[in-house]
């Protein structure tokens, strides 16, 4: 289980910076900021697809990645909000952490199936997602946790 | 953290090699395109190598396993700048997308600035940009492909 209550308050910005992003492309290119529009999306080209009909449209503009992708962003920002208030999840997800694959097995079926639609790519991306956030958090206590616990030792090392 | 060992380096260079050779060569490259896919699969050997080289360890070492990601990510990303270097200059692989953005604008009514900017991303300076905005998000993907890895890779004690 999770070693604090809540993740650091970076973590859920960071994964939902991640998430707005690709949704600012249209706005920016709607707002006239062509140029910005179009940096954002070359900046996901290597990372995906961006087929428009696979894409949302906001203002008459694809987002700058697939239904797919942004659902797998937004996935990782819900289970950063979502997983404080559902601890009894958390520690169904530790006590054997290969569960999380089970949350895959959806967009496993979605990929190989040919009758997928805008909102299995989505929903199933934002549920492959969601567990992955516990394991993030639970990285993020680990790696601060252990330099909180150097830096007094260090401190308190002679000469 | 956990009592975990800390060589990360070598299982990181393999892993961050292996997928950045990938990534830089076009076409086997477009596995990228299925969500990061190569980075995710990067992150996930990265992770495999060290846990074979840790044996069975509780609970799983998901700070060391993030590290591990994040080097194989930035390893990743300058191996595929180099590996695609002879590619681009041939016109076909990284920084593709911002000749892309130059031809998308080219009937736009651009400021002179955004103009020079748009020239300079799709000659050299594309490539630049190109190599920091694949260090960010291969190493995003690349640490989720890593934790992903120790979780179900992970043996228990």
């Amino acid at each position: 289980m999770s070693a604090s209550r809540f993740p650091h308050p970076l973590l859920p910005m960071l994964a939902g910076g991640l998430a707005a992003l690709p949704l600012l492309a249209p706005v920016a290119t709607a707002q006239g900021a062509v140029a910005a529009g179009a940096l954002i999306h070359a900046a996901f080209s290597a990372v995906c697809h961006q087929l428009a009909e696979r894409s949302f449209v906001l203002w008459g503009q694809p987002v700058a990645v697939c239904h797919r992708c942004l659902g797998l962003y937004a996935g990782g920002f819900v289970g950063l909000m979502l997983l404080p208030w559902l601890p009894r999840l958390r520690g169904w997800l530790f006590e054997r952490p290969r569960r999380l694959v089970w949350f895959s097995i959806p967009l496993l079926l979605d990929v190989a199936l040919p009758f997928d639609t805008w909102w299995s790519r989505f929903g199933s991306g934002l549920l492959a997602a969601f567990p992955v956030a516990a394991i993030l958090w639970m990285a993020w206590d680990e790696i601060f946790a252990r330099q909180a616990s150097r830096t007094p030792a260090r401190e308190a090392a002679p000469g | 953290m956990n009592g975990a060992s800390t060589n990360y380096f070598k299982p990181s260079l393999i892993a961050g090699a292996a997928f950045g050779a990938a990534s830089g060569i076009p076409l086997l490259n477009c596995a990228n395109l299925a969500c990061c896919a190569l980075a995710i699969g990067g992150g996930f050997l990265g992770s495999y190598l060290y846990l074979k080289e840790l044996g069975p360890v509780a609970p799983p070492p998901y700070g060391p396993a993030a590290i591990i990601g994040l080097l194989t990510g930035a390893i990743g990303a300058v191996v595929a700048a180099i590996v695609a270097l002879p590619f681009q200059m041939m016109g076909m692989a990284m920084g593709g997308g911002f000749s892309q953005i130059q031809e998308a604008l080219a009937d736009q009514d651009l400021p002179a600035g955004a103009e020079r900017l748009i020239t300079t991303l799709a000659t050299g300076g594309g490539f630049v940009l190109a190599l920091l905005v694949n260090l960010v998000l291969f190493s995003i993907f690349a640490v989720i492909g890593a934790l992903i890895g120790v979780a179900v890779l992970a043996r228990q004690r």
